[in-house]
């Protein structure tokens, strides 16, 4: 059992670090502020009653919206590292279509965010290009990019986040896993998302920096694998919707989707991943994750 | 030139013939690479003797690759150059032919390779001082980054404390110069000839130069101290025969030999990255050592930084503005008090589409100079730049970059992928 370490705090997902206070405590705090008392204790007795059943749902809301990432975090806990090859396929509303393909290594840091690895094969003039990431958990990640023709390791910005990656309808912030720290929940509703039953939880992004006010997600109860993301952006606006499908399960516990369909609804593009040759603890080498090992990508 | 013959024969036979290399089952064989058709169309009359106008050219440069189930490599990559106007444009190179191999040694890892290989170092956009490791290929671009191929052995550690790289260089490449008709020259033309290059070693061209770097990344700074001993890779240019005295226009010199001076140079270049901005610097202190061991210094250094504007005017566009500032004390380069400014919008659409425009500010002299880059894909395998070069400002004291006055051009590059 690996566990990730928050500023020093170590949890294993029945110890969370960011609940918020429950809104009876809120108000209490606020109340019991010299000057105010008398009133108060006036009508104290009232607040309790009301805030007490309002305050437990509002928690037992975001508790709930946070053990399901934390259930799909831990679902997805272990495996060490995968490699995988990815197709993309961006098309624009007149359905003309481009491609772009790559190759994924992701090795699991324990007490950290995952190293990934991503070299371009198409269109051929960039390929051997190369991008490699150190997630973090509690301050923004770390890039570089390596560029075969001038054989140059450039450490770039990763302040980014919300701009397209290669031109899809991808963000950065989309492609990188959903690090519990870094966002905040509210569970929403119980519904069927096809023969499944599925949980809808709000995900709100808490960095600086990302293009959406909010993200809505469908898991399903059993398994804890993601369907469907909706994605609102600054304004509040219905974005884009990301579906996964063709879900298969390696090593009897990682489920991975071999086919994903990003939709913007204001431009009409989109933009399908096909995934191939997945393979889970594969004899990746650490040194495959640094600026050494990325001057060595062909 | 025969070894450039041997070489391309063996590339084509490796692709014309996979069985050669499907014999050895555990190693896999690759190959890609770039044909360019360019054009450029010079805006004025050569400025002189010999010089002649627009050009086409053709460069190749293929890459094979082979890679063992250990990941053991070999690399191979030959430049043909072909241009429809000056002979010395038209070269081969090899641009890398290297055996890599490397492995782990407790909690370091180390990596080898040996062979001709290039090597990057630096930081900065307008010019890169601490980048001494490779020869520039001038004739390719006048902004010099197309570099040759440096035979080298070159060994890496690498740990939770940074990178230490280490090379020895053993064979001094000069730097490629324009022909009597090509532009982008002095009116005098540079000799070429090998016999005719000028080395302070008594060794000539096969004096063993050593470097090392060290590079780290320390939070939001990444940075590099870096050491050279050997022959320097940038020419200085003598006349000849060389104008005596006390008349000075008697003899008249018809051309300029390359000398190349023994250096010692100590290179510092940093990166810092904050947000959406980031911080660059590159110095360098060199000792400059003649053949009659007189000795001087200079110092070259860059400082300055990019900011992006990310999603600019609510779109998915990026502007990218950079400022750096160049000095150089010994004017070995071009750059010796100048200010660059440039701007990039990338409009990271599905054809990768960007424009740059930047802008050479020479302090010393009333000089300055605009360049515009347009790039966009136009197909999986084939991609378009054109490209723009032209003064803004020409001072006549401005020697220098008088000679070059009249090359203002506008080039256009389709180039194929494979």
């Amino acid at each position: 059992m690996k566990y990730i370490t928050v500023r020093g705090f170590q949890h294993d997902g029945k110890n969370p670090t960011n609940r918020r206070k429950s809104m009876a405590q809120l108000i209490l705090q606020r109340l019991v502020s010299p000057g105010r008392l008398g009133i108060a204790l006036f009508i104290v007795p009232f607040l309790i009653a009301t805030a007490s059943v309002q305050g437990v749902n509002a928690q037992s809301e975001v508790e709930k919206g946070l053990e399901i990432a934390q259930k799909a975090r831990d679902a997805d806990r272990g495996f060490e590292n995968f490699i995988a090859e990815m197709v993309m396929i961006l098309r624009n509303k007149q359905g003309q279509e481009n491609k772009r393909s790559l190759r994924i290594k992701v090795m699991e840091v324990s007490g950290d965010g995952n190293m990934s690895l991503f070299v371009f094969d198409n269109p051929r003039d960039v390929k051997g290009t190369a991008l490699l990431i150190h997630g973090h958990l509690d301050k923004s990640d770390d890039q570089w990019l390596y560029l075969p023709a001038l054989k140059r390791v450039k450490r770039i910005s990763s302040s980014n986040r919300s701009g397209s990656f290669v031109g899809s309808e991808f963000a950065y912030e989309d492609l990188g896993s959903l690090e519990v720290e870094k966002y905040t929940y509210k569970w929403l509703r119980d519904e069927k998302c096809g023969d499944l039953d599925c949980t809808v939880t709000e995900y709100k992004p808490s960095e600086k920096g990302s293009g959406y006010t909010r993200m809505l997600l469908w898991h399903d109860k059993d398994e804890l694998r993601v369907w469907k993301i909706e994605y609102y952006d600054r304004k509040n606006a219905h974005l884009k919707t990301l579906v996964h499908e063709d879900y298969e399960q390696y090593l009897d516990q990682y489920w991975r989707s071999k086919r994903s369909n990003m939709v913007n609804h204001i431009t009409g593009k989109s933009t399908e991943i096909l995934w191939d040759q997945i393979q889970f603890r594969t004899d990746l080498n650490e040194g495959e994750f640094t600026k050494t090992g990325l001057r060595r990508v062909r | 030139m025969a070894k450039y013959c041997i070489a391309i024969f063996t590339y084509l036979l490796l692709i014309a013939n996979p069985g050669l290399t499907e014999e050895h089952q555990d190693w896999s064989v690759e190959h890609w690479g770039k044909v360019t058709f360019g054009t450029r169309i010079f805006l004025d009359d050569p400025a002189h003797q010999g010089q002649k106008g627009d050009n086409f050219s053709l460069t190749f440069e293929p890459t094979i690759y082979s890679e063992s189930a250990e990941g053991n490599s070999f690399t191979f990559t030959p430049f043909i150059m072909i241009d429809s106007v000056d002979s010395e444009r038209t070269h081969v190179d090899i641009r890398e032919a290297y055996y890599l191999t490397f492995g782990s040694m407790g909690e370091s890892e180390w990596e080898l390779r040996i062979g001709i290989d290039q090597v990057f170092w630096g930081t900065a956009e307008s010019h890169n001082p601490v980048n001494v490791i490779n020869q520039t290929d001038y004739v390719v671009h006048p902004n010099g980054e197309s570099k040759l191929g440096q035979p080298m052995i070159h060994g890496t550690l690498a740990g939770d404390w940074g990178m230490l790289d280490a090379f020895i260089l053993p064979y001094h490449r000069p730097r490629t110069f324009p022909g009597i008709k090509g532009r982008f020259r002095t009116a005098l033309p540079v000799q070429t000839s090998r016999k005719t290059i000028r080395y302070a070693s008594s060794k000539g061209r096969n004096h063993i130069d050593l470097a090392a770097r060290y590079s780290n990344s320390l939070g939001a700074l990444d940075f590099g101290v870096s050491y050279f001993d050997g022959t320097s890779r940038d020419p200085r240019l003598v006349p000849n025969p060389l104008p005596l005295p006390p008349d000075f226009n008697e003899p008249v010199p018809r051309e300029w030999i390359q000398h190349y001076d023994l250096i010692k140079q100590f290179g510092l270049d940093l990166q810092l990255t904050l947000g959406a901005f980031l911080g660059k610097a590159e110095w360098i202190t060199r000792e400059e050592i003649k053949a009659d061991n007189t000795r001087s210094r200079s110092h070259v250094s860059v400082l300055g930084g990019e900011y992006a504007i990310y999603g600019i005017f609510e779109s998915e566009a990026d502007l990218t503005l950079f400022a750096e500032w160049n000095h150089d004390t010994g004017g070995q380069s071009l750059l010796q008090d100048d200010l660059f400014f440039a701007a990039r919008y990338s409009f990271n659409d599905i054809l990768d589409t960007d424009i740059t425009v930047a802008l050479i500010d020479d302090r010393d002299f009333d000089t300055k100079t605009l360049n515009i880059e347009f790039n966009r894909r136009l197909s999986d395998s084939f991609s378009l730049t054109v490209e723009a070069f032209k003064f803004l400002e020409d001072d006549p004291g401005d020697i220098t970059s008088q000679q070059i006055v009249n090359d203002e051009y506008v080039a256009l590059d389709l180039s194929f992928s494979y």
